[in-house]
C-alpha cells in the first residue's frame, strides 16, 4: 500500500515543484518505491516528512553517482597501465574534482537546506496551527490539550490531532531530555528540562503514525514510544469530546482500592494533572497500548500489566505492587475499564 | 655557529669527515651508541622512557583496546540480531554501547595515534628521540592506568551506561546516582592528561627537534599532519576536561552547573562536549589520512602532487572542524539562522577534504602505482571513506538531520567515517610499517584474505544500516519489536558484523605469526623515500648513528647510499664519542642546527608521577576527597623533583660541534612546552569563560542572584597579580645584570605576591552565596579556583627558580626555569585580571 | 619575515583562518546574545535590526583579512630562502580560504531572520 501511496504524494508534489519531484517520480519506481514500514521516514506522510525523503533521494543519487565516480578515478588511476592512461593534468584533477566539484555541490545542497529548513520551522507562532502540549517523562509522553476554557485534558502516550493541518507539539521535559519523534510525518525535535521547543507536523490523511523517543533518556529509553494519530476534524471533536467525560465514576466500586494503590500518582479526571510521576488514567481505557508501547491494550492487557510490569518494562517507575492480592487487582483493573 | 655546516645539501663535517682515522668502525659506533641509549628490559622496563619503546607500548596497548571496543560491538550486535531478543537486559546493554564508544574514542583511537606518532616522528624527522622523552612515559602510564580504571569499571558491571557522549541531566547525580558515571568522568579526564601531554611533545619536537636541513618545507607531511592534530588536540581537549570536571563538581558536591531549576542549563554540557567531540572526529581521521599521504606517493613511486596545497588542505580542515559542534545539536532548539552557521561549515570542511583525495589520485596518476597489499587496505579506505563523507553532508543539511539524527543513520555514517578514516589507513600503516617496527615481512596472502573479510563485512554491516535508520530505528534501544521492518536489515547487519571480525583476528593472526615467523625482511623493501627508512630494522634506540643532513622532501630518492653514509658516521653528531644521549635542535623555520638537545637516561620518575596521579584519581573516586589532595601534593613532589634533575650547575665550556647544549639555548623545549601547555590551558579558561556568559546570560530558568559588586580587597587582589607579574620580569632582569641577591628578592617577592592575591580574593567575596545555590554562583567559585590554583603553582615556581638559584642551577645562561616562572606568572596574571573584571566589573556595566 | 620570532611567523602562516575563526565566533555569540537580549524584536527602516548588526559585524572581516593580505603582500619581498617562501606561500593560500569561508559562513545572515 504504501509505496503507492508514496507514489500519488511525489506526483502530487509534481504540481508544486516540477523540477525535482518528476525526477524523483521517475527514480522512486527504480528503487522499488519508497520503502514502507510503520516508522519509516521514506515512507512520508506529511510534508515536513516527504520534503526530506524528497531531499534523501536526490542526495543518495548524488552521493551514488560520485561514490562511483571516486571508486573509478581510483581504480584507474592505480591500475592502468601508466602509458596508456589518459594525460590530465594534476592542475585540472585537483581544481576540477577536489575544489569545484564539491563547491558546486555544496552551494546547491546549502541554498536548498536553507529554504527548506526555514520552510519546516514552526514559524510564525500563531492560532492557526492546531497546539497540544507533550511533556517527556522516563519513559512516558504525558499529553495535554487546551479544553478552550483555560484548563487542559490530560492522557498519555496518545497524541490526537487533525488531519490535513499543521498540529504544533509544545515540547517540555519533566526529568532527562528526551526526543519527540514520529517519523512518517517529519523530522524530531528534543524536549530538554527548562525550556520549551515547538516542533510543527501535520498529516496529508488521517491514520495512525507511530513515535519513539529519539534522544537516549535511560534505561527504558527502548520502552518510550508514542501514537500519533490524525483524524478528519469531526472525528477529533468525538475523540477528545470522550476523553473529557472519561474516567470512571467517583463513587464506582474499586476507587477506594485504586485511591490507595495508585491514587497517590495517577490522577483518573482527565481535567487533573497527576501527581508526579504517573500518567493520567482517565481514558486508559480507550489507549491503544499500555506501558508507552510495551504491550497492546488488548482483553486482559491491564491486569497482565499490572503483574508483571516490572519484567515488561524494568525499572519503569511504578512500584512493583507485589503486595496486591488478586482481589484487589481485580477492583482496580475493573475500576478502571469501567471509564469507558 | 658556522653557516658552514648548515648549508644546503652537503653534510655538515661534524667529526665524520676530518681524520677519518678516528672515525670507529660502523659495528664499533653502533655498540657505543646503544649503550649510551640503552633502555633496559624485563620489569625495570618500566623505567623505560626511549621513544621506540614507549610508542609500540601506546600502540599494543591500544590494539589490546580495540580488541576490547570489537568484542562489546559484537555483543551489541548479537543483542540486535533478532527483535526482542534479550540475550542482556538495559542495565548491560547500556554499558556495553557506552563503553563501545568510550573505548574506541578514547582507548583506542586516540592513543593509537599518539604511539604511532611517537615512535614515527623522530624516526622521520631524523631526529634521535622526541623533545620529552619522560613526558612520553609519564603520559603512557596516565593513559595506561585510567584505562584500567575504565576497564575495571566494566568487569565488575559498573561500567558507565550514559552514552559516551554523556548528556546531563541524564548522567547527573539524580538520574544516575551510582558511581558508573564517575568512573567515565575521572577515568576519561585522566586518560586525556596523557593526550594534552603528547600533544605538547609532539608539537615542540615537530617545531625544534629535527635534523639538519629539514626545514618547514621539507618535512615530511606525516609530520605536518600530526603538527595539526596536535594542536587540534591543544584545542579540542580542554573543553571537556572542563566539561568532566564541572559535572564532576555537580555529582560530588551538587554545584547546578546543568541544573535548569538552578539557573543552570544541560545545553551547556552539550556545547562543552561538542567543542571537544567535533574536532576530534577530524583528531582522528587527519593522522589516518597521514597515514595515506604517506603510502600513495611511496607506491605511486613519485613524489606528492601538491605539497604545499596539502598542507593548506589539512590547516584548513584543522580549523574548519572546530566550526561544527552543533552540528550535533540541530534538535535542541537553537535558532535556525546559527544552526546555519554551523551547517555551511560543516559543509564546508568536504572541500580541502576532497583536495585530498584529489591530490592523491593525481598523485597515482601522474606516477607508476604498485599494488601491494598497503594498497589494498587504501583502496578500502577510499571507498569507505569517501561514503562517509558523503552521508556526513548529508547529516550537515539542517532538515535531513532533523530526520536521521540519533538514528542507525548516523551510526552508519560515524562508522563510515571513523573506520574508513582511521581503521583503514591504519592497517594499511601497520603493513607499510610493520618491516620496520619487526624486522620482518608479513606472510603473503594472509593479509589480502584479512582485507575482503574486514571490507565485505564492514559494508554488509554498514551500508544497510543507513536503510534501518531511515526506516524509524532509533541509537541506543537494546530491543526493538518486531513489524517495523527492522529484522532483516538488522540481522543482514549483525552477520556482517562478525565477518568483519573475522577479518580483524586474522590481521591480528598474521602480526603475531609474524612477529616470530616472519621472513626476515630487508632494509626499505617498499623503496620510501623518506628518512625512516634509512634506518636499520628492526631500529636501534639511538636511531641515527650520526643524523642526516637533507635537502629534499625524500632523502632517499634523492641519494640511495644515505643509509650507509649514516651509518658510517657521515651525517651531524655521529656517536663516536657519545657520552650522553643527543640529537640535534633546529630553529624552527630553517630547520638549521643551532642546539644539542640532551635527553634523559631511563627514568622512574614518569612511572611515579603516573602513580600518584592515578592515586589521586582512585581516591577522588572513593569520595576520600582530603586524601587525594594527599594525592595530588604527592605528585607535585615527584614533579619538582623532576625538574629538579634538568638543567646543570655549571656553564656550558667548550661546545660540541659548536652548538651551545639546549639548557642555554633561546629557544630551549623546555620553556616552548610551557607555552604550548599553556595554550591548552588557555583554551580551558576560556571555555570557563564562555560557561560564565552562558549561565549569566543564555540559560534560562532563574536569573542569577547579584553577586559581586566592586570593592577594595578585588583591587588588592588585582594589585597584588600585577605585583607578581611585575616582580618575575624584574627578577630576570636583575638575573641578567648578574645582581643575583636581587633576583632572589624579586622570586621571593613574586611569591610573596602570589599569597597576597589569594587572601585578597577570598576576602573579595565577603557574603559569598553557596556554590549549591545557584550555577552562576558555581561558576563564579570554579573561576576564582582556577585563578587561585594558578597562583598557587606561580607561588611554588617563583620559590623553585629561588631554591634553583641558590643550588646554582640558575645563571645569566642557564635560565631555563626562569622563564617557565616568567611565563607562568605572566599567564596567572592575565587570567586572573580577565576573571576580575568579568566577575566584578562587566556585570555593573551590562544591562541586566 | 622575521626569523627573530619563529613562532610567531609560523602561527601567522593561519592568519586568514584566525580571522575566519573570529568571524565565527562573533556572529554566533552576537546571534545569541541578541536573541537573548529580544534585538530580533527591533527593526532598523524595516530591516531587521539584529541581521543589520550581523551583518556589519560580517563585514568588518572582510576588513580585516583584506590588510592581512595586503601586510603580507609588503613582507613577501624579505623572503629569500625556499622555506620562507614556502610559508609566504602557504600564508597566502590560508588567506584565500579564510575569505570564502568567511563570505560561505556569512551569507545565511542576509537570508534568514535572526532568532527563529
Amino acid at each position: 500500500m504504501s509505496s503507492e501511496i508514496c507514489l500519488q504524494v511525489f506526483r502530487t508534489r509534481v504540481g508544486i515543484r516540477p523540477g525535482v519531484a518528476s525526477l524523483l517520480a521517475a527514480t522512486v519506481p527504480v528503487l522499488g518505491g519508497c520503502l514502507p514500514g510503520p516508522m519509516s521516514a521514506l515512507d512520508p506522510a506529511g510534508p515536513a516528512a516527504l520534503e526530506i525523503a524528497t531531499l534523501w533521494w536526490v542526495m543518495f543519487w548524488a552521493s551514488a553517482a560520485l561514490v562511483l565516480l571516486m571508486t573509478g578515478l581510483g581504480l584507474y588511476a592505480a591500475c592502468r597501465r601508466p602509458e596508456r592512461r589518459a594525460r590530465v593534468s594534476s592542475k585540472l584533477l585537483i581544481f576540477g574534482g577536489g575544489l569545484a566539484l564539491p563547491s558546486a555541490a555544496i552551494v546547491a545542497l546549502l541554498i536548498y537546506g536553507i529554504r527548506a529548513g526555514h520552510s519546516l520551522l514552526a514559524v510564525p507562532l500563531d492560532d492557526a496551527a492546531y497546539r497540544v502540549e507533550v511533556t517527556a517523562h522516563q519513559w512516558w509522553w504525558e499529553v495535554a490539550y487546551p479544553d478552550g476554557r483555560g484548563g487542559r485534558l490530560y492522557s498519555a502516550n496518545e497524541v490526537h490531532v487533525p488531519a490535513g493541518r499543521p498540529v504544533d507539539v509544545h515540547l517540555r521535559s519533566a526529568d532527562v531530555i528526551h526526543g519527540f519523534w514520529v517519523p512518517r510525518l517529519g523530522g524530531k525535535m528534543d524536549a530538554i528540562p527548562g525550556i520549551t521547543n515547538v516542533i510543527r507536523l501535520s498529516a496529508f490523511e488521517p491514520g495512525v503514525y507511530r513515535g519513539q523517543c529519539a534522544e537516549f533518556c535511560g534505561a527504558q529509553h527502548a520502552r518510550m514510544r508514542l501514537t500519533f494519530e490524525a483524524h478528519a476534524e469531526e472525528d477529533l471533536e468525538r475523540r477528545l469530546a470522550a476523553l473529557a467525560a472519561a474516567g470512571p465514576p467517583a463513587e464506582a466500586t474499586g476507587a477506594a482500592d485504586f485511591q490507595a494503590a495508585c491514587g497517590r500518582c495517577h490522577a483518573v479526571r482527565p481535567g487533573e494533572r497527576s501527581l508526579e510521576p504517573g500518567p493520567n488514567l482517565a481514558d486508559l481505557a480507550f489507549r491503544r497500548e499500555l506501558g508507552a508501547g510495551t504491550i497492546p491494550n488488548e482483553e486482559g492487557a491491564l491486569e497482565r500489566w499490572l503483574v508483571a510490569h516490572q519484567r515488561l518494562k524494568p525499572e519503569n517507575r511504578m512500584p512493583a505492587f507485589d503486595d496486591l492480592d488478586t482481589e484487589r487487582r481485580a477492583s482496580i483493573v475493573r475500576y478502571l475499564e469501567g471509564g469507558r | 655557529m658556522s653557516e658552514r655546516r648548515t648549508s644546503g645539501g652537503a653534510p655538515p663535517d661534524g667529526r665524520g669527515n676530518d681524520g677519518a682515522s678516528r672515525t670507529l668502525s660502523a659495528v664499533a659506533r653502533h655498540r657505543r651508541l646503544n649503550r649510551v641509549w640503552h633502555n633496559p628490559s624485563g620489569l625495570r622496563g618500566a623505567s623505560a622512557v626511549n621513544h621506540t619503546v614507549v610508542g609500540k607500548r601506546f600502540m599494543a596497548t591500544a590494539l589490546f583496546f580495540f580488541f576490547v571496543g570489537g568484542v562489546l560491538a559484537m555483543l551489541i550486535r548479537a543483542q540486535l540480531a533478532t527483535p526482542d531478543h534479550s540475550l542482556f537486559g538495559h542495565e548491560l546493554y547500556n554499558q556495553f554501547f557506552t563503553m563501545h564508544g568510550t573505548v574506541m574514542m578514547f582507548l583506542f583511537a586516540i592513543p593509537f595515534i599518539e604511539g604511532l606518532a611517537m615512535y614515527l616522528l623522530p624516526k622521520m624527522l631524523g631526529s634521535r628521540d622526541l623533545a620529552y622523552p619522560r613526558l612520553s612515559s609519564f603520559g603512557y602510564w596516565c593513559y595506561l592506568f585510567g584505562g584500567l580504571m575504565l576497564l575495571a569499571s566494566l568487569l565488575a558491571g559498573v561500567a558507565p551506561d550514559s552514552g559516551w557522549f554523556f548528556y546531563t541531566p541524564l548522567s547527573s547525580k539524580h538520574y544516575t546516582p551510582g558511581i558508573n558515571a564517575d568512573f567515565w568522568l575521572l577515568g576519561v579526564t585522566f586518560v586525556e592528561i596523557s593526550a594534552i601531554c603528547a600533544a605538547v611533545e609532539f608539537v615542540v619536537s615537530i617545531l625544534t627537534v629535527r635534523t639538519a636541513g629539514m626545514s618547514l618545507s621539507r618535512m615530511p607531511l606525516f609530520a605536518w599532519y600530526i603538527l595539526v592534530t596536535a594542536f587540534m588536540m591543544l584545542f579540542g581537549f580542554p573543553p571537556l576536561i572542563l566539561g568532566s570536571i564541572l559535572l564532576e563538581l555537580e555529582r560530588a558536591f551538587d554545584w547546578p552547573f546543568f541544573d535548569a531549576a538552578r539557573g543552570g542549563d544541560p545545553i551547556l554540557w552539550q556545547h562543552l562536549f561538542w567543542l571537544f567531540g567535533h574536532p576530534e572526529v577530524y583528531i582522528i581521521f587527519l593522522p589516518g589520512a597521514a597515514i595515506v599521504s604517506t603510502l600513495v606517493p611511496v607506491f605511486a613511486g613519485r613524489p606528492i602532487v601538491g605539497y604545499t596545497l596539502t598542507v593548506a588542505s589539512v590547516i584548513s580542515i584543522g580549523f574548519i572542524s572546530f566550526g561544527l559542534w552543533v552540528h550535533h545539536m540541530y534538535t535542541v532548539g537553537i535558532p535556525h539562522l546559527a544552526l546555519v552557521f554551523f551547517s555551511a561549515a560543516s559543509m564546508l570542511v568536504a572541500v580541502p577534504t576532497a583536495v585530498q583525495f584529489f591530490v592523491w589520485i593525481a598523485t597515482l596518476w601522474q606516477g607508476r602505482p604498485r599494488l601491494e597489499l598497503p594498497m589494498l587496505y587504501l583502496f578500502g579506505f577510499l571507498v569507505v571513506f569517501v561514503f562517509g563523507g558523503l552521508t556526513g553532508v548529508m547529516v550537515a543539511l539542517v532538515p535531513f538531520d532533523w530526520q536521521v539524527h540519533d538514528t542507525h543513520f548516523v551510526v552508519a555514517h560515524m562508522h563510515y567515517v571513523l573506520v574508513g578514516g582511521l581503521v583503514f589507513p591504519m592497517l594499511a600503516g601497520i603493513y607499510y610499517w610493520f618491516p620496520l617496527v619487526a624486522g620482518r615481512r608479513t606472510f603473503p596472502g594472509l593479509g589480502a584474505i584479512a582485507f575482503w573479510l574486514i571490507f565485505i563485512g564492514f559494508n554488509v554491516t554498514f551500508l544497510i544500516m543507513h536503510f534501518t535508520g531511515l526506516m524509524g530505528m532509533p541509537r541506543r534501544i537494546y530491543a526493538y519489536p518486531t513489524g517495523l521492518g527492522w529484522d532483516v536489515p538488522n540481522l543482514v547487519s549483525s552477520i556482517g558484523g562478525f565477518v568483519m571480525s573475522m577479518g580483524l583476528l586474522l590481521v591480528l593472526i598474521d602480526l603475531v605469526l609474524s612477529w616470530s615467523a616472519g621472513r626476515p625482511s630487508r632494509r626499505d623493501p617498499w623503496n620510501a623515500g623518506t628518512l625512516e627508512w634509512a634506518l636499520p630494522t628492526p631500529p636501534p634506540f639511538y636511531n641515527f648513528a650520526s643524523q642526516p643532513a637533507v635537502s629534499d622532501r625524500n632523502p632517499l630518492w634523492l641519494d640511495s647510499s644515505l643509509p650507509a653514509r649514516i651509518a658510517a658516521g657521515q651525517g651531524c653528531l655521529p656517536g663516536d664519542n657519545a657520552v650522553q644521549q643527543e640529537t640535534l635542535g633546529v630553529e624552527m623555520i630553517s630547520g638549521r642546527p643551532n642546539k644539542l638537545v640532551v635527553l634523559p637516561r631511563p627514568s622512574w620518575l614518569p612511572l611515579w608521577s603516573g602513580m600518584a596521579m592515578a592515586g589521586f584519581f582512585l581516591l577522588v573516586l572513593a569520595k576520600l576527597y582530603w586524601l587525594a589532595s594527599i594525592g595530588l601534593a604527592a605528585a607535585l613532589c615527584v614533579f619538582l623533583r623532576w625538574g629538579w634533575e634538568n638543567g646543570a650547575r655549571r656553564d656550558p665550556g667548550d661546545m660540541r660541534d659548536g652548538l651551545p647544549p639546549h639548557h642555554v639555548a633561546d629557544d630551549a623545549p623546555g620553556p616552548l612546552g610551557v607555552i604550548f601547555t599553556l595554550v591548552a590551558d588557555a583554551t580551558f579558561f576560556a571555555s570557563l569563560l564562555f560557561g560564565y556568559a552562558y549561565v549569566w546570560l543564555i540559560a534560562p530558568g532563574p536569573t542569577p542572584p547579584s553577586l559581586a559588586e566592586p570593592n577594595l580587597a578585588a583591587l588588592l587582589a588585582a594589585g597584588a597579580l600585577g605585583a607578581a607579574w611585575a616582580a618575575v620580569i624584574l627578577g630576570e632582569r636583575a638575573l641578567v645584570a648578574t645582581r643575583q641577591v636581587n633576583f632572589d628578592l624579586f622570586m621571593l617577592a613574586s611569591a610573596g605576591a602570589g599569597i597576597g592575591a589569594v587572601a585578597a580574593t577570598a576576602a573579595a567575596f565577603p557574603h559569598m552565596p553557596s556554590p549549591t545555590s545557584h550555577a552562576y554562583a558555581a561558576v563564579v567559585a570554579m573561576l576564582i579556583a582556577y585563578v587561585i590554583f594558578h597562583v598557587v603553582v606561580g607561588v611554588v615556581l617563583s620559590a623553585f627558580a629561588f631554591a634553583r638559584r641558590r643550588s646554582g642551577f640558575v645563571s645569566v645562561y642557564r635560565r631555563i626555569d626562569v622563564r617557565v616562572c616568567r611565563i607562568w606568572w605572566i599567564y596567572t596574571a592575565a587570567t586572573g585580571l580577565v576573571t576580575l573584571t568579568a566577575v566584578f566589573a562587566v556585570p555593573g556595566v551590562v544591562p541586566a | 619575515m622575521s626569523h627573530a620570532r619563529p613562532l610567531r611567523t609560523i602561527a601567522l602562516t593561519a592568519v586568514g583562518l584566525i580571522i575566519w575563526s573570529i568571524c565565527f565566533v562573533v556572529l554566533y555569540a552576537a546571534l545569541s546574545l541578541g536573541c537573548a537580549a529580544g534585538l530580533h524584536e527591533w527593526s532598523l527602516f524595516g530591516v531587521r535590526a539584529l541581521n543589520v548588526i550581523l551583518g556589519c559585524l560580517w563585514l568588518v572581516h572582510f576588513g580585516l583579512l583584506g590588510s592581512a593580505f595586503l601586510v603580507l603582500w609588503r613582507t613577501q619581498r624579505q623572503a629569500q630562502a625556499a622555506s620562507e617562501r614556502f610559508l609566504v606561500r602557504l600564508t597566502c593560500m590560508l588567506i584565500v580560504v579564510g575569505s570564502a569561508a568567511t563570505l560561505w559562513v556569512g551569507f545565511p545572515v542576509l537570508l534568514l531572520p535572526a532568532c527563529a
